[in-house]
């Protein structure tokens, strides 16, 4: 049978309705456990609703003119119910003495989880009062003035919370100091407790809205503290007496923990004061210990160790810097190490060595870089910085900056040539994609570009290269380094060679056409390259030669092709790169006859033997018309070949010496190669490139200076050194000396001239 | 016992009250001490205000008024005093529309309450452009302050130009600031960690969120210099939000001065960009630096969207304008209010002059004279005293443009223009000409009544005909008893042409496309139209002349009672 | 199919309803979550039978109505419309007008009072001072000199 209603109080008397919710109130806050029934609920409620709804207040008002307007009642019955939870919570705090500790905790949580589940519950019962008076006296901007559920927050606060924060938080900092010790705590009573200090925080001016005041003021403040001294202490005494290495992975190994710390049962709030204080104690603090060990690592090439130290150091504030100093330093030294290795086994390496061990040193720190380093941007910057520096200026570059550029180019070189080693394309490509890495870094790019063109033009002129494939695709990686202007040169070389294929093949079909039989007898069985004189790096031939008759009328006969098809044009032999085969018909005891593959000067002097067996110097030479330089060369070689005999025997070439065919001629092969280039060419012609070199860049900084004057039409003299530099340091470093020597050579052309105060102003 | 209203506790009878117009919470008033008490509660006099009167006058102060403790305030006075100006303000608008002398004077009258005006002119909206002159006299003063070196905020300032332009919906410049305001709440709600963020990222933040909901910028394949695009309010409130680059900075700035940045317009030539100024002794991504030292700032054009514009770029830009190193600075620096009103201003005009007849579709809606009536404002008072060429150069344009679509505006003109003159030999023009104005306003019209001789006329002033030759449609304005107009004009058109000729009744006529016409009787076709059925182009130009439409009659209904008592 | 709860009048009748259609009131709700539906009666003590039946009327009708938002809403306040069916509802005795108030306000149903309150504020509307005490029987407790004191000061309010 369930009790009957209980009689509610009468409601214009305060006394006996607070005497009657007091009753009420005190059996939902320590005996909820036995349950409200809904008659005691309903009468409390409508105790509170017929008290506020009495007209008491308006017998009273009568009279009262001065005080017009409406008047709510229940001021009286907030009054009540903030003494009574005050009673209350003095007893709570009284007993709350007896505890300490995680004891003390327990009781904390209790009390407080009894507390606001009354608050639920009372907060309802009184909602009559929230609804309307509470309601309005926060309308009419009365401060202090809460919802019941709200009130009873702040007198936690107010009477409980500030006299035993204090000591709750030590409870709970001693918890987490045992569990940082590595015992298994309570970990749910901190979560409460932290959901109890949040809960705490009422935002003054809107009690619907809560701040995180009261957890950050007494819960985090002493938090952090205690997190500061409880590392500071750890990592010295920890740092004394192990490795830095063992130090750093201690290090990681806490900033992880509590970084869990803070999802297993603290606020959201906290994790980044948490984490910058972790930091400080234990990375900041030991940051120059941490980075004395870094050359070390280094020099042991601790991958692992350096990982950690990189991500160590790069989660404080310029935790880093130090280290890339030390870092690029450490490269280029092993840079230079390298080069010193090759460059003590002598003067005449391989440029593949070089280009090797400029390469093994950078990827070797790039994959450091990558690894370790999280490929971050100012180490990438680091290593470009180092090897840019053992690139240009090392020992084999002592001499001159352009001695890596010439390497780098003849390195190619030795890959681009037919029977180079690397036998497998996609090998070739690798190749070539290292040999970017390096020219990179080069800083006289023009040198490169001056003796790859060389190069090129040789293997395109005597058809060496080992593929198109591979030329176009260094030519465009070239492009894409440099761009269109730096390989513009490079790719009208590469089309020459295709247009004069086709001009080839119609010249054949016109051949057909024209010739009669005896007319072909008579030609020689010939290939023609037709190269555009500005494009290619080629010089006319440094002496005068009279072809022999036969090759001379196929060269007449071509001529008189070409020009019919492009009439005004020029054509220049270039004899010295004309070569050609002879067969040798009139050695005696050989079975197949010999074929002697010679240059057309040698052709030149070979076939004046079909005339007679013996010729004096002053005859080939008269025959010939060659110069001495390039005449006595060629007869060395067929001396030395054993093709021709001199007379008297053993004599070099010279005017008193005559030379005779040899019809005993022997070799192992049939084809005998006689066109080698010969030694002393070879180092003019890498003189002569530099020196071009030289020219060249004279008229790059000319045409430079013209260029931005012409624009600017007037400027400062150092503004106009400057923008100099800034448009020819893709090409080569240039010294101000140099651009200052161009531009005083530009006023003597009167292409500009100087005006007052340092200006210099461009002449139309 | 019988329940009865007198029992009802205190707070039902409040809400009764709230229900109710304050006129009967004062009559209920009158009944007994009970409900003497229960109307007088102050909480219930703020809220008739609030709910009645949404425009306050600035000397109100109304929202510091609303922060106060309730009882601060003696709201009741504070309502019955609105009130009287509500029923004053009406009493003038029916005088206004009742009456063709004196309007003048009249809309003094009303524009002298300033805001407290305006809900009443919200509700008697149909009184010809009366808003708009309220708006316009809210815009003028704050240029005016600008002019005197006064602080006035950006978007204040900018949104001036929007209360000139009916169709931008704004009366009231904190709308616009409201308006702001919503979008810097959206923002703050999408982003809860801004506050961790350092000031160069919350700035680049705040930069893609406003583009990415095409809040700044211009949708693609519209006309840059489109006219809507140069107006702060109309930028924000329309939905493709479309603006040129110095309202998309002036929407920048806002929210990001409100989220804590110190961005301002920066003066950079043909495209203003944002510059955004790190706090004192921070750099931009909030690193300490040594001392109170002022870190180096960063570009934004928020026109484009969320990437730094470097200042190597800019400067680029400037050499490449060739520039000197001083006023490099200076298109570098942030920009003073004033300027960029003045810049606005000549985009306007530019606007104005560089479409004139918009392409491909998008027809501009836009009041275009409105439009430049703004630009003449505002560049007139903001140019310097260091410029009269340019101010004689614009007189001319304004007072055209006041004395044919703005007259109303005379108190404005005399206010703020006149004294710009003060000492040049314009100065007797400009009074002189609203003299006249003034004048013609006062003097009573001629009263022509429909006796005598003028028995005949057949049609009646506030109807609607269709012309016979030309087909258009217009509402009569007047009347003449026979051709009215100089022999020179009749011999021109041909009225002796007529079947009647010059001696026949001829109308004055306003056409639907807002032309004045002079028609004779025997052209009219009168049409009763359902006022469903008149063009709108008709309705919206009647109101100058014409108090309502009258359905049963078929015709507007005259306010010019003055001048033809008979219609 | 929601479950049954009865509710106990104050004059000691039960009367069986919805358990949804009671939550619209906002006490029963909140008690039904605290307490837990036992089965037992809900006693209402202020409220007799009559008027709380007038009360579940229209709670069943409403019983789908979103719950209203804002109670600070100044168009709802500003005007005094009421939906037809609400209007037919309240033509009721004064007495039990106000009861259905009392009631609601008790019982904390919000729209259910604002209908009351806007039926109210409709019988007051446009009356004079005389016409409302009238209307409402009030009784004058003036003297003449406070008569015509607060009729002057409520002069602004006349047309």
């Amino acid at each position: 049978m369930p009790p009957a209603m209980p009689q509610t109080p009468h409601k214009d008397d305060l006394e006996e309705t607070w005497s009657f919710l007091e009753a009420g109130i005190n059996s939902v806050m320590l005996k909820l456990e036995e349950g409200v029934d809904m008659k005691t609920y309903m009468a409390l409620y409508t105790a509170v609703h017929n008290f506020c709804t009495s007209q008491k207040a308006v017998a009273n008002n009568q009279g009262l003119q001065a005080h017009r307007g409406a008047h709510l009642l229940g001021e009286e019955l907030y009054k009540l119910l903030g003494e009574y939870l005050s009673r209350h919570l003095a007893v709570v705090l009284n007993e709350s003495k007896g505890h300490a500790e995680e004891a003390l905790l327990g009781f904390y949580i209790r009390e407080w989880t009894r507390f606001t589940t009354a608050a639920k519950y009372v907060n309802h019962l009184f909602s009559y009062l929230n609804r309307h008076w509470v309601k309005r006296e926060i309308d009419e901007g009365k401060k202090n003035v809460y919802d019941v559920y709200t009130l009873h927050l702040v007198k936690w606060k107010d009477d409980f919370f500030e006299n035993v924060h204090a000591k709750v938080m030590d409870a709970v900092l001693n918890l987490i100091e045992k569990q940082r010790n590595g015992e298994t705590i309570e970990q749910s009573q901190i979560k409460s407790i932290v959901d109890s200090f949040v809960s705490l925080g009422l935002d003054e001016n809107d009690s619907k809205k809560s701040t995180l005041e009261v957890y950050r003021q007494y819960f985090q403040r002493p938090f952090i503290d205690a997190t500061r001294t409880y590392y500071e202490n750890e990592s010295r005494q920890f740092v004394a007496e192990n490795s830095v290495v063992e130090y750093m992975k201690k290090a990681e190994a806490r900033l992880d923990e509590e970084k869990a710390r803070v999802g297993l049962y603290l606020h959201q709030d906290v994790a980044k004061t948490l984490t910058e204080t972790c930091l400080d104690v234990l990375v900041t603090a030991h940051s120059t210990l941490l980075r004395d060990e870094f050359q070390i690592l280094l020099d042991n090439e601790r991958q692992e160790d350096l990982a950690r130290m990189y991500r160590l150091l790069s989660r404080i504030k310029e935790g880093l810097d130090p280290l890339r100093s030390t870092f690029e330093n450490h490269v280029r030294r092993a840079g230079l190490a390298a080069v010193e290795k090759v460059a003590s086994e002598g003067d005449s390496f391989e440029p593949k060595l070089y280009v090797d061990a400029l390469l093994q040193v950078h990827t070797r720190y790039q994959n450091l870089v990558d690894d370790a380093f999280n490929g971050e941007s100012e180490f990438v910057r680091s290593l470009d910085n180092a090897c840019r520096e053992f690139v240009n200026r090392n020992r084999i570059c002592k001499t001159a900056t352009t001695k890596s550029p010439e390497l780098l180019a003849r390195y190619t070189d030795s890959l681009l040539k037919k029977g180079s080693k690397a036998a497998e394309e996609s090998e070739l490509e690798e190749m070539l994609v290292q040999i970017m890495t390096v020219f990179k870094y080069i800083e006289d790019k023009d040198v490169f570009q001056k003796f790859y063109s060389k190069m090129l033009a040789k293997r395109l002129v005597h058809v060496s290269s080992v593929s198109d494939d591979a030329e176009t695709s260094m030519i465009s990686k070239l492009k894409e380094a440099c761009g269109f202007e730096y390989t513009n040169k490079l790719q009208r070389m590469f089309q020459d060679i295709q247009i004069s294929k086709d001009l080839n093949a119609s010249y054949k079909d016109w051949q057909d056409k024209v010739l009669d039989d005896d007319d072909r007898k008579r030609m020689v069985d010939a290939h023609y390259q037709v190269l555009g004189t500005g494009f290619w790096p080629l010089q006319p031939p440094t002496s005068d030669f009279t072809a022999p008759i036969e090759i001379n009328r196929t060269a007449e006969r071509f001529q008189k092709f070409y020009f019919d098809k492009h009439n005004g044009r020029k054509l220049t032999w270039l004899w010295q790169l004309c070569k050609g085969e002879v067969k040798a018909n009139y050695i005696k005891n050989a079975k197949v006859p010999y074929t002697f593959q010679v240059s057309t000067y040698q052709m030149g002097i070979l076939l004046l033997f079909n005339e007679a067996d013996t010729f004096s110097y002053s005859d080939i030479q008269k025959a010939t018309n060659l110069v001495p330089e390039i005449l006595d060369p060629n007869l060395s070689i067929f001396l030395k070949a054993k093709v021709l005999t001199s007379s008297p025997e053993g004599a070099k070439p010279e005017p008193s010496t005559t030379f005779s065919l040899n019809y005993n001629f022997k070799n192992k092969k049939i084809k005998v190669n006689l066109n080698i280039q010969i030694k002393s060419e070879q180092k003019v012609e890498t003189e002569d490139t530099h020196k071009t070199i030289e020219e060249d860049r004279k008229l790059l900084l000319q045409s430079a200076i013209v260029r931005i004057m012409k624009s600017r039409k007037k400027m400062k003299h150092v503004q106009l050194v400057n923008e100099v530099i800034q448009q020819v340091k893709s090409r080569f470093p240039p010294k101000v000396q140099d651009i200052k020597k161009n531009i005083e050579a530009l006023m003597e052309k009167d292409y500009i001239e100087r005006l007052d105060g340092d200006e210099i102003s461009y002449i139309a | 016992m019988v329940v009865s209203l007198d029992h009802l506790p205190e707070e039902i009878l409040h809400s009764i009250l709230c229900h109710l117009h304050p006129r009967s919470a004062a009559a209920l008033e009158q009944t007994s001490h009970r409900f003497e008490n229960v109307t007088n509660g102050p909480l219930l006099w703020r809220r008739y205000c609030e709910i009645y009167y949404k425009s306050w006058d600035k000397k109100h102060e109304i929202l510091q008024k609303l922060a106060l403790p309730v009882s601060a305030v003696d709201w009741k006075a504070l309502f019955v005093s609105r009130y009287h100006i509500d029923r004053a303000v009406t009493q003038l608008l029916d005088s206004i529309l009742g009456s063709q002398t004196g309007r003048i004077e009249k809309f003094r009258a009303v524009i002298d309450y300033g805001y407290d005006a305006k809900d009443t002119l919200l509700r008697h909206s149909t009184v010809e452009s009366g808003e708009d002159h309220l708006a316009r006299s809210i815009a003028v003063p704050e240029w005016a302050r600008l002019r005197r070196g006064e602080p006035v905020s950006l978007e204040r300032a900018l949104g001036a130009f929007d209360l000139f332009i009916p169709e931008s919906g704004y009366g009231d410049l904190d709308e616009v600031k409201e308006t702001l305001d919503d979008l810097v709440a959206q923002f703050g709600a999408s982003r809860s960690e801004l506050d961790d963020l350092s000031p160069r990222n919350k700035a680049l933040l705040l930069a893609s969120w406003l583009r990415d909901r095409n809040l700044t910028g211009i949708e693609l394949g519209r006309e840059y210099h489109a006219l809507e695009h140069n107006f702060l309010g109309l930028a924000l409130n329309s939905p493709g939000h479309n603006s040129l680059p110095l309202i998309s900075a002036a929407i920048y700035c806002y929210v990001a001065q409100a989220i804590g940045l110190d961005a301002q317009p920066c003066g950079f030539p043909f495209h203003v960009h944002v510059i955004v100024t790190p706090l004192p002794g921070f750099d931009m991504n909030g690193e300490a630096l040594s001392g109170m030292d002022v870190g180096p700032p960063m570009y934004v054009d928020p026109f484009r969207g969320a990437r730094e514009t470097p200042v190597s770029d800019l400067r680029d830009q400037l050499v490449f304008l060739g520039a000197s190193e001083t006023e490099q600075a200076a298109f570098l620096g942030p920009s003073l209010t004033s300027e960029i009103v003045q810049r606005c201003s000549r985009n306007i005009w530019t606007s104005i002059h560089s479409t004139p007849h918009p392409p491909d579709g998008h027809t501009t809606s836009m009041d275009v004279v409105s439009a430049k009536y703004a630009s003449l404002w505002s560049s007139m008072l903001l140019t310097g005293d260091s410029r009269p060429m340019d101010l004689r150069h614009h007189l001319p344009l304004l007072m055209e443009l006041f004395a044919t679509d703005f007259p109303s505006d005379i108190f404005l003109v005399e206010k703020y223009i006149v004294p710009l003159f003060q000492g040049l030999f314009e100065h007797e023009h400009i009074l002189e000409s609203l003299h006249v104005m003034r004048a013609v306003d006062e003097i009573p019209k001629q009263v022509r009544r429909r006796t005598g001789e003028n028995q005949n006329i057949r049609f009646s002033v506030g109807q609607v005909f269709r012309h016979r030759r030309y087909h258009y449609r217009a509402i009569i304005t007047g009347w003449d008893r026979e051709c009215g107009a100089g022999e020179q004009w009749m011999r021109r058109m041909g009225i002796d042409r007529l079947q009647a000729g010059r001696h026949q009744s001829f109308y004055h006529v306003l056409v639907e496309d807002g032309s004045v016409r002079y028609v004779a009787e025997e052209n009219i076709d009168l049409i009763l139209p359902k006022f469903s059925e008149l063009p709108s182009s008709l309705t919206s130009i009647a109101g100058k002349h014409f108090k309502r439409w009258d359905e049963e009659c078929r015709a507007f209904v005259s306010n010019m009672r003055d001048e033809y008592p008979d219609n | 199919m929601s479950s049954q709860i009865t509710l106990t009048s104050s004059d000691g009748i039960d009367i069986s309803v919805d358990r949804v259609v009671a939550e619209r009131s906002v006490l029963i709700k909140n008690m039904l979550e605290d307490l837990g539906d036992s089965g037992e009666a809900i006693p209402i003590p202020n409220v007799n039978e009559a008027v709380l039946k007038k009360v579940i009327e229209w709670c069943e009708h409403h019983k789908n109505d979103p719950q209203s938002a804002s109670d600070d809403d100044d168009n709802r306040r500003k005007t005094t419309d009421i939906e037809e069916w609400d209007q037919k509802f309240m033509q009721v005795d004064q007495e039990m007008l106000f009861e259905i108030i009392l009631a609601a306000n008790y019982l904390d149903i919000k729209a259910l009072l604002d209908v009351g309150c806007k039926t109210v504020a409709n019988m007051i509307k446009g009356k004079s001072p005389e016409e409302i005490r009238k209307t409402f029987n009030i009784q004058n407790d003036f003297t003449p000199e406070e008569e015509d004191q607060i009729r002057r000061e409520n002069e602004w309010a006349e047309e």
